[in-house]
C-alpha cells in the first residue's frame, strides 16, 4: 500500500525547545488515524510540517513522495485548530475562493453539506454562530478530494451533537485512497472511527498500532492511552 | 495562481474600501450643497434666523468632517494595506494563506499590485472629491490647461538650456522621475511588509512595536545609504563640488539616479527578506 505521510528522522526545534526528536513514520493510503497524545507532545508540530506551513530542523518529511510546496500542498487539505476564515466574507465567497484555489474542491458537495445544516451561504461568517463556524471550516476542508486530510483538534470545544456531526462529515467525505490524520485527545469520541492511532509524546512516537488489533485484544484505545500516558 | 491571488485581494479590499469612498463622495456632495445654500442671499432672507444658523453649523461640520476625511484618505489606505498583510499571513488567517498551492512570491506580489492599486485610487478619489466640494469643471479643465502650457512653455523657453543642464533630454528626465515615484511608492510598502515580518520574529507580544521599530531602521538604513552614495559621488565626480553649486541640473540627476538605484536595491532586500521569513521562520501561534 503507497505510502501518503512518509517522514523520516523528523527534527524540529524551535531554539531550545525540541518538539519533534527525530520521528519516522509511514502512512498507508485510506485509513482513518488518530494522532494522541498529550498537550505539548508535538502534535501540531507534526501537522503543521505536513501542511508546509513549518520546515523541518533537520530529517525529512513528504506527502505522496513530494516534498512540503506547491505539489503537496495540493493534496493536503487541512483544518488547523483557529477560526482561519476572514469572518467578514459570506460562506457563499469563501467556497468561491476554495474553488478557485483548489481543482480538487467540490461545490456541490459543500453547498449540500451547508443545506442539510440550514447554513445560509449569503450570509457572512461574522453572522453566524462560533459552532456553525466550526462547521464551515470543517464543511471546506472535507469538501475536497484530497490525498491527506490534517485534522488538528477537529472536536475540541464543541459539544458532544456537533462531535458526531465531525466524526460522521469526516467518515462519509473521505475518499477511499485518502488519509485523515486527526490529531486530539478526545480519544473516546474518535475510537469508533479510527483505522490506527499513533501515540506521541514529547517529541517521539511512542506506538503506531491498529485499532483492530487493540480491540481484538478486549481493549479501549482510550483505555490504552490511559495506561501509556498515566501521571 | 498570481492573478487569482490578485483577483480575490482585490474583491477583499473592495468590500471595505468602496464604501469608504463613497462615504467621502456623499460627504463632499452634501458639504458643497450646504455651501450653496448658505451662500444664497434671498434664501437666507426668507427664513428663520435659527434655521440659517443651523445651515451654517453643519455646513462647518461637514466641511471640518470633509478635511479630516480627505486627509486620512490616503494615510488609512497605506494603513489598511499593511494591516491586510499581516491579518492574512501572520494571524490565524495565515492557516489558510500559507497552506494555499501557491509561492510566497505570489502571495506577497498580489498585495503589492492591491496596494498600488487602491493607492493611487484613494489618492484620485480625494480629488475627485476636492473637485466637487470646491470645483467647477470649467476650472478645472482651465486649471490643467494652464498646468499644461506652463510646461510647454517652459520647455520652449528653457528647453535647450534645461536638457543641457540635466545632461539628458527631458522626455528621459520626466521617465525618471516616474520611475522615481513608482520605486518610492513599491519601497514604501515593501518596506511595511518586511518590517511586520521582522516584528512577528521578534516577539509574539510586542509585534506591533517590533514592526515600528523595524520600520525605523529600514528608513534610517535608506538614508545612510544615500549619504554614502553621495560622499562616494563627491570623490568619484569631477567636480562634483561645482556640479551642486554651478548646475543644479545635473545636480538633480546624481540624487533623482541615486534614489532609483538605492530604493531598487531596498525593494529586492525587503520582498527577499519577506518571503523569507514566510517561507523558512513562520510559526504561527
Amino acid at each position: 500500500m503507497a505510502a501518503v505521510l512518509e517522514c523520516a528522522h523528523l527534527k524540529k526545534q524551535y531554539g531550545s525547545t525540541v518538539a519533534l526528536k527525530g520521528i519516522s513514520l509511514s502512512l498507508p493510503e485510506g485509513k482513518i488515524i488518530g494522532l494522541l497524545g498529550p498537550n505539548g507532545s508535538g502534535k501540531t508540530t507534526l501537522i503543521k510540517l505536513a501542511s508546509g506551513l513549518l520546515l523541518p530542523t533537520s530529517g525529512e518529511i513528504k506527502v505522496c513522495s513530494f516534498k512540503p510546496g506547491i505539489e503537496s500542498k495540493k493534496l493536503v487539505s487541512y483544518l488547523p485548530e483557529k477560526n482561519f476564515l476572514d469572518l467578514g466574507k459570506k460562506v457563499n465567497n469563501q467556497i468561491a475562493f476554495m474553488a478557485d484555489f483548489y481543482s480538487d474542491f467540490d461545490k456541490n458537495k459543500a453547498n449540500e453539506m451547508l443545506e442539510r445544516l440550514g447554513i445560509d451561504p449569503t450570509k457572512k461568517l461574522k453572522e453566524l454562530s462560533k459552532g456553525n463556524r466550526e462547521k464551515v471550516q470543517l464543511i471546506l476542508v472535507m469538501s475536497r478530494n484530497a490525498k491527506l486530510y490534517l485534522l488538528d483538534e477537529p472536536i475540541g470545544g464543541v459539544d458532544p451533537a456537533a462531535r458526531d456531526y465531525i466524526l460522521e462529515t469526516i467518515i462519509s467525505n473521505y475518499c477511499e485512497n485518502s488519509t485523515v490524520l486527526i490529531s486530539t485527545h478526545l480519544i473516546a469520541d474518535v475510537e469508533s472511527v479510527l483505522n490506527e492511532f499513533i501515540f506521541i509524546q514529547e517529541g517521539e512516537i511512542l506506538m503506531h498500532e491498529s485499532a483492530d488489533k487493540v480491540h481484538a485484544k478486549g481493549k479501549t484505545v482510550d483505555a490504552m492511552f490511559r495506561e501509556v500516558f498515566r501521571c | 495562481m498570481l492573478g487569482k491571488l490578485t483577483k480575490h485581494e482585490f474583491l477583499d479590499c473592495a468590500r471595505i474600501a468602496f464604501p469608504s469612498y463613497i462615504a467621502v463622495l456623499i460627504v463632499s456632495v452634501v458639504g458643497r450643497f450646504l455651501t450653496w445654500l448658505t451662500s444664497r442671499q434671498s434664501l437666507i432672507d426668507s427664513v428663520p434666523i435659527t434655521f440659517v444658523k443651523i445651515i451654517k453649523t453643519l455646513s462647518s461640520l461637514i466641511s471640518t468632517i470633509y478635511v479630516f476625511a480627505f486627509i486620512s484618505l490616503l494615510v488609512i489606505t497605506i494603513l489598511f494595506m499593511v494591516y491586510r498583510f499581516y491579518r492574512n499571513f501572520f494571524t490565524d488567517e495565515g492557516y489558510l494563506m500559507l497552506t494555499l498551492p501557491t509561492r510566497p512570491t505570489n502571495l506577497v506580489f498580489s498585495k503589492l499590485f492591491n496596494s498600488w492599486f487602491w493607492i493611487f485610487l484613494s489618492l484620485a478619489i480625494a480629488l475627485f472629491s476636492l473637485y466637487i466640494t470646491i470645483g467647477h469643471y470649467d476650472r478645472i479643465i482651465e486649471l490643467f490647461k494652464n498646468i499644461f502650457d506652463s510646461f510647454k512653455d517652459l520647455y520652449e523657453r528653457e528647453g535647450e538650456f534645461l536638457e543641457r543642464e540635466l545632461g539628458v533630454p527631458i522626455w528621459v528626465f520626466a521617465i525618471e522621475i516616474i520611475l522615481l515615484a513608482f520605486t518610492y511608492i513599491t519601497r514604501f510598502i515593501l518596506s511595511w511588509y518586511a518590517s511586520v515580518a521582522f516584528g512577528m520574529l521578534i516577539s509574539k507580544k510586542h509585534k506591533i512595536i517590533g514592526t515600528i521599530v523595524a520600520y525605523i531602521i529600514i528608513f534610517l538604513a535608506s538614508w545612510a545609504i544615500m549619504g554614502i552614495y553621495l560622499a562616494i559621488a563627491t570623490s568619484v565626480i569631477p567636480n562634483y563640488y561645482s556640479i551642486f553649486t554651478q548646475s543644479s541640473g545635473k545636480a538633480l540627476q546624481i540624487v533623482v539616479i541615486g534614489n532609483i538605484i538605492i530604493d531598487t536595491f531596498f525593494i529586492g532586500l525587503t520582498f527577499w527578506f519577506t518571503t523569507y521569513i514566510m517561507k523558512h521562520r513562520l510559526n504561527l501561534d
